[in-house]
């Protein structure tokens, strides 16, 4: 008996023992959490005007500012053309009003502190507007009138279009900016109005008729809903923006945007190469589901397992557990009207990059396979419910969310119903959802990164490499095309030209030497440079330049060419090379274009008569290296100018060349003095002190251009 | 308050100024409502109670950041940040005890392996076994990690705006849930500054090189990397909070745990609440909880004090990208009587489009597609830089907007600004701040930052006061005493190919 009591005390003890080894509730589990205060969502007051126009009040007292928010359907998917609705919402806003422009616009509401901001989305044009009370009666009727009287004034089209073309240019340097753009292009479509990359062409082509006709179509008051927030009172409001808007009408017959055919999803592996980066960006998914699409819920539940949270699988696995990344993780993003779209991204070293991809790949693969578990479950659900709350926190949130359902059609207990659908959401629901929807078989893959990452590509399939090379803007001017009456009338002219520069000697020229100054007229003052050379024509020439910061040598020879300032030397790029040879062909009144025409190796297409340097000339264009140039003949006979396209700092420009100060050198005549205008603006001017032709040039020509 | 007579007497005030201009003076209201309490360990405890929906922003504010940190201790702040989310001994751990015999070894065996590593001469073979066995000690310590707990529990619990972050001056942790969970927040938030543990250590390392790694692939994050050391000549601030890729990569365990100890003592923290919180109900939770964090002594501040800057500092990156410029001027702390000075400059500068900048560089002269002007660059508590950053448009040079922006920073010091643009700079700031008090998360972290940055939390009601206190003889005489070319540092990019 004793035996029996001592060992069931000794088992007892162990017992006690082994619970005391057991995890004791923690602090914070002991912590009684007492019921949540009640949701106070805010009052919401609707009315509709005369219009038609949908309004909403609602009242908030705390502080004396009042806020309207408004949207008007009508978006990038109802556009003619790529970027219009892009330039029509910032536009609406920037160009004025009939009665304020812009600027003065843009000085009135900062003087008195009052925001009004407008943007064009997919399917809608939202305006918003904020003020202190006491500038109810100013801001408002403002506002008022940027719906229905906005002036796109074209001085403010121009200056969008140069920011636009500006964020073109610069649009592949920064790494998350253009994954993000590319990826979506892989989802949905390259011409998809929801990848919407616009190049320099798109922006061209869009018109102030173009703007006022968006306008014209969409801005309806039967389609615009207002919601005004703050300190006011509704019934106020309510007369009052019945005064301000109520007469507003739109007769014209009632657009429909259709939502655009988007490809189902296809698998594919691509790779573009970013060198100045120190990590390889991966994004991977495909096309998803509409937020009313009665298996969002279960998506949402998967979605929020597999990427959502610093808790998730792919967060967990790539982040925590490998350390190969930052930002690591992913969700499926719905969209109101159309299908959303699944996301997962990480960024990682180049060396990690296709182990980091792996990892996401594997966690995709296992939740199609595994059920998830009741704690991975429980707790994302914990996390919706118990932030539940925060959809209800602002004036602002109720409002957006209300205008969003309205505005796609959506009832207005969705919030509601969605998550009564949440809480009843199942782990067999999870893994169905994830077999229906989620395929890894049919991801769009994008991998941007330095050059050698792409090798480690290669084992998971086949890579297709996207060029993001950024299309040059186009030529604005269109010639018309030659015909044999043109091209006869105008090498007709230029012979006469050759005669009177001297037809002898121009056949018999080989090369020239030369010394002069030239004036270059900057922003920062003028600089004048001397320089002196030998030209060998029809493509090499060697410049000596004294600049301001020392001597400096240029050399072109045909297809090679190169700059030199003490031991520095750099190649001059191809780009910069075309120009030179065309300049050097050009030079001293377009010497070797003539001796060209005189030998028929030349043709001059005649355009017709045109105003160059306040003279009148004929237009004569001459293709020169598979680009056209002007040369302009003045009555006199002899040219008086030639344009050409040049690479300049700003962008290929036309540039005009004006001769004047022609002198006698040995039989030729040649101009001393030339200007080059850009548009109305003297950018440069030389002045020759001496020219030669034909010189024997000190040594070899190859050791003269500086060659060898 | 010491003085019955007076605190009747402010009382009073405040409900007269009420009652006469009741509308404008709505945030004194709010000030009034802000309620404070040091606790017993010296910890300070800030609470706004905002009841208009059940929920609260809950924030802890560390008056430390990348400024203590010292030469090759670079990046230390925001590298405890990371750590102060991976638990403590019993919040993180499958068994502490087990772990931290495990954690020893693994330490012992990176020493050894930083050891060789920093060397004059590694020997690759020496270096090749310590690696392996610093992996195989890794392995072992991790088998008692229970991974990502403390993010588990509060994503059960709903935080939402979960968050932290490390800046030169502070590092500050945050989330919002609803508000009858504060007990339980405040549960969590001491234990964690009361005995973090640092599980995974060097992992969480390894993720640390990748966010700099995400830096570093920003051309403009490459520049402001460079941009602040040439600035600065000795101060802190010179360093880029995440820190020298080396530095992170040879920084240990006992490290970071001898940054916490000496920065995370109850006098150099400050809890803030802003929501549906009862003070009053509040502060005895709070005092049982966050009043057990060790007081603690408040650390010393950093004594280092650049001096004038001798000449124009300047740096061009050839990069692949489009250009850019950042232009900065040294100017002294947030705590100078001019603050409001430069803030009222900056915002005439570059607030807005019809600011000065924008209206010269991007309307008229077509210059740039962005340009702005900031009174200060993440760095507040000591002398910091007024800077003005320029996106060019499409083919103009850096250098023609250096120009275009120094002739509008020469005219604000030579002529007075207009009486709309000083007008425009008030009505602006009044509108900003009343617009911020609807956001329970921002008004937190405001009220943080004012208590620690400023002296108290009461100068961020100061703020609209000080602003309508400027003059256009004051903006004249700053401007043209920071505007001078020995004061400025100039970083830029230009882009590869171009001319020299």
């Amino acid at each position: 008996m004793k035996k029996l009591m001592i060992l069931s005390i000794v088992l007892l003890a162990i017992c006690v023992m082994a619970s005391g080894a057991e995890k004791k509730p923690r602090p914070f589990e002991t912590v009684k959490v007492p019921p949540m205060n009640p949701i106070k969502a805010p009052a919401v007051e609707k009315a509709v005007l005369s219009n038609g126009v949908k309004l909403y009040f609602i009242e908030d007292h705390q502080l004396p500012l009042v806020k309207i928010r408004a949207m008007v359907r009508g978006g990038a998917i109802c556009e003619d053309k790529p970027g219009q609705a892009e330039l029509f919402g910032e536009v609406l806003r920037t160009g004025g009003t009939k009665s304020m422009s812009g600027d003065k616009v843009d000085e009135f509401l900062e003087t008195i502190g009052a925001e009004i901001e407008s943007y064009s989305g997919d399917a809608f044009t939202a305006m918003w507007a904020e003020m202190l009370k006491e500038n109810r009666d100013q801001v408002f009727p403002l506002f008022a009138e940027f719906i229905t009287a906005p002036a796109f004034a074209e001085d403010k089209i121009e200056l969008e279009k140069t920011k636009m073309n500006s964020g073109i240019s610069r649009r592949n340097d920064e790494v998350m900016g253009l994954s993000r753009r590319e990826f979506v292009k892989l989802v949905y479509g390259a011409d998809s109005p929801y990848a919407r990359q616009l190049e320099y062409a798109d922006v061209a082509a869009i018109t102030r008729e173009d703007l006022l006709k968006f306008h014209g179509k969409y801005f309806r008051p039967d389609e615009t809903s207002i919601a005004v927030l703050g300190d006011f009172d509704t019934a106020e409001m309510k007369t009052y923006l019945e005064k301000l808007l109520g007469n507003w009408r739109n007769d014209s017959p009632k657009p429909s945007c259709n939502i655009p055919a988007i490809p189902g999803p296809k698998a594919s592996i691509n790779f573009i190469e970013k060198n100045d980066v120190e990590q390889t960006t991966i994004l991977l998914g495909h096309l998803g589901l509409r937020l009313d699409d009665p298996d969002y819920p279960s998506v949402n539940m998967l979605s929020e397992i597999l990427g959502g949270s610093m808790s998730s699988r792919i967060f967990t696995q790539v982040r925590t557990l490998k350390g190969l990344a930052y930002g690591a993780g992913g969700y499926m993003m719905p969209a109101y009207d159309h299908n959303g779209a699944f996301y997962f991204y990480t960024s990682t070293k180049p060396e990690s990059s296709k182990e980091a991809l792996v990892t996401i790949l594997d966690e995709i693969k296992k939740i199609r396979t595994e059920k998830v578990t009741a704690e991975e479950l429980k707790r994302s659900k914990d996390n919706y419910l118990n932030g539940y709350a925060f959809e209800f926190d602002s004036a602002e949130k109720v409002a957006r969310r209300l205008f969003l359902y309205q505005f796609y059609g959506y009832p207005e207990t969705f919030s509601e119903d969605l998550r009564e659908k949440i809480e009843k959401v199942s782990i067999d629901d999870v893994l169905n959802a994830a077999k229906k929807h989620l395929f890894e078989d049919k991801l769009s893959i994008l991998v941007v990164g330095k050059k050698e990452v792409k090798d480690q590509l290669s084992s998971l399939g086949s890579v297709n490499v996207i060029d993001i090379t950024i299309p040059e803007p186009p030529v604005t001017e269109v010639l018309p095309e030659p015909t044999p009456e043109t091209l006869k009338a105008g090498t007709e002219i230029l012979r006469a030209a050759a005669e009177k520069v001297g037809a002898k000697q121009l056949s018999a020229l080989r090369n020239a030497s030369f010394e002069g100054t030239t004036t270059m007229k900057t922003p920062m003052g003028d600089f004048s440079m001397k320089q002196k050379g030998f030209a060998v024509f029809p493509d090499r020439i060697h410049v000596q330049v004294e600049s301001p910061m020392g001597k400096m040598d240029q050399v072109v020879k045909g297809a090679e060419g190169y700059m030199a300032m003490g031991d520095k030397k750099r190649p001059i790029p191809e780009s910069q090379l075309r120009d030179a040879r065309r300049s050097v062909y050009l030079s001293m009144g377009g010497l070797s274009l003539l001796k060209d025409v005189l030998a028929g190796k030349a043709q001059g297409q005649l355009i017709g008569e045109k105003d160059i340097d306040s003279r009148k000339a004929k237009m004569i264009v001459v293709n020169i290296d598979g680009a056209p140039v002007k040369v302009y003949v003045g009555a006199d006979g002899m040219i008086c100018a030639i344009a050409t396209r040049q690479n300049t700092q700003e962008g290929p420009k036309e540039m005009v060349e004006v001769v004047s100060d022609f002198r006698d050198v040995k039989g030729l005549k040649v101009p001393f003095a030339s200007k080059t205008l850009d548009g109305a603006e003297v950018a440069e001017q030389t002045g020759y002190a001496a020219v030669s032709f034909n010189v024997d040039l000190p040594g070899d020509e190859e050791s003269v251009l500086g060659l060898k | 308050m010491k003085n019955k007579w007076l605190a009747v007497a402010s009382v009073l005030l405040i409900l007269f100024s009420l009652s006469a201009v009741a509308a404008d003076d709505s945030y004194k209201a709010v000030e009034k409502r802000v309620a404070e309490k040091t606790l017993s360990n010296g910890l300070k405890v800030i609470i706004l109670q905002r009841p208009e929906a059940p929920v609260a922003s809950f924030v802890i504010y560390a008056n430390v950041g990348g400024v203590n940190e010292q030469q090759n201790g670079t990046g230390l702040a925001h590298i405890f940040e990371h750590m102060a989310f991976k638990g403590t001994d019993t919040i993180g751990t499958k068994d502490y005890a087990k772990e931290k015999a495990a954690m020893d070894k693994e330490d012992e065996a990176y020493l050894a392996l930083r050891a060789e590593r920093i060397s004059q001469n590694p020997n690759p073979e020496k270096l090749k076994v310590l690696e392996e066995n610093f992996r195989k000690a890794g392995e072992e310590a991790q088998k008692w990690v229970e991974t990502g707990e403390y993010d588990k529990i509060l994503e059960r619990e709903g935080a939402q705006q979960l968050n932290a972050f490390t800046a030169f001056d502070q590092t500050v942790y945050f989330y919002s849930m609803t508000s009858n969970k504060l007990e339980l927040w405040a549960a969590l938030e001491s234990d964690r500054f009361i005995n973090p543990v640092l599980h995974e250590f060097y992992k969480e390392k390894d993720v640390i090189m990748e966010e700099k790694r995400m830096g570093d692939s920003s051309p403009i994050g490459r520049l402001f990397d460079d941009f602040f050391p040439l600035a600065y000549k000795a101060h802190m601030y010179r360093s880029y909070v995440i820190g020298n890729m080396e530095d992170l990569r040879n920084m240990t365990r006992e490290q970071a745990m001898a940054w916490f100890k000496k920065y995370y003592c109850a006098k150099n923290l400050t809890a803030v609440i802003v929501g549906d919180v009862d003070p009053q109900a509040a502060f005895p939770i709070l005092e049982k909880y966050l009043g057990r964090i060790p007081a603690g002594v408040k650390p010393e501040p950093p004594i280092t004090v650049d001096p004038p800057q001798r000449g124009e500092k300047r740096m061009i990156m050839e990069d692949a990208s489009q250009p850019f410029i950042t232009i900065g001027f040294h100017r002294p702390a947030v705590t100078d009587k001019d603050d409001a000075v430069y803030s009222a400059i900056a915002d005439i500068l570059g607030g807005g489009r019809s600011s000065r900048l924008y209206k010269s560089l991007v309307k008229e002269k077509k210059l740039a597609m962005e340009v702005q002007a900031m009174p200060t660059f993440e760095g507040e508590k000591y002398p910091g830089i007024f800077t003005v950053i320029c996106v060019p448009n499409k083919g103009v040079k850096n250098e023609d907007c250096e120009k275009a922006i120094y002739d509008e920073l020469k005219k604000i010091g030579a002529e007075k600004v207009t009486d709309d643009e000083l007008r425009g700079v008030k009505a602006r700031a009044k509108t900003r701040f009343l617009g911020g008090i609807d956001n329970n998360l921002g008004l937190a972290i405001q009220l943080a930052f004012a208590e620690n940055v400023r002296g108290s939390w009461r100068e961020l009601f100061k703020s609209l006061d000080k602003i309508d206190a400027v003059s256009q003889d004051d903006i004249m005489r700053v401007s043209k005493e920071m505007f001078v070319r020995n004061n400025r540092t100039v970083a830029m990019i230009e882009t590869q190919g171009g001319e020299e």
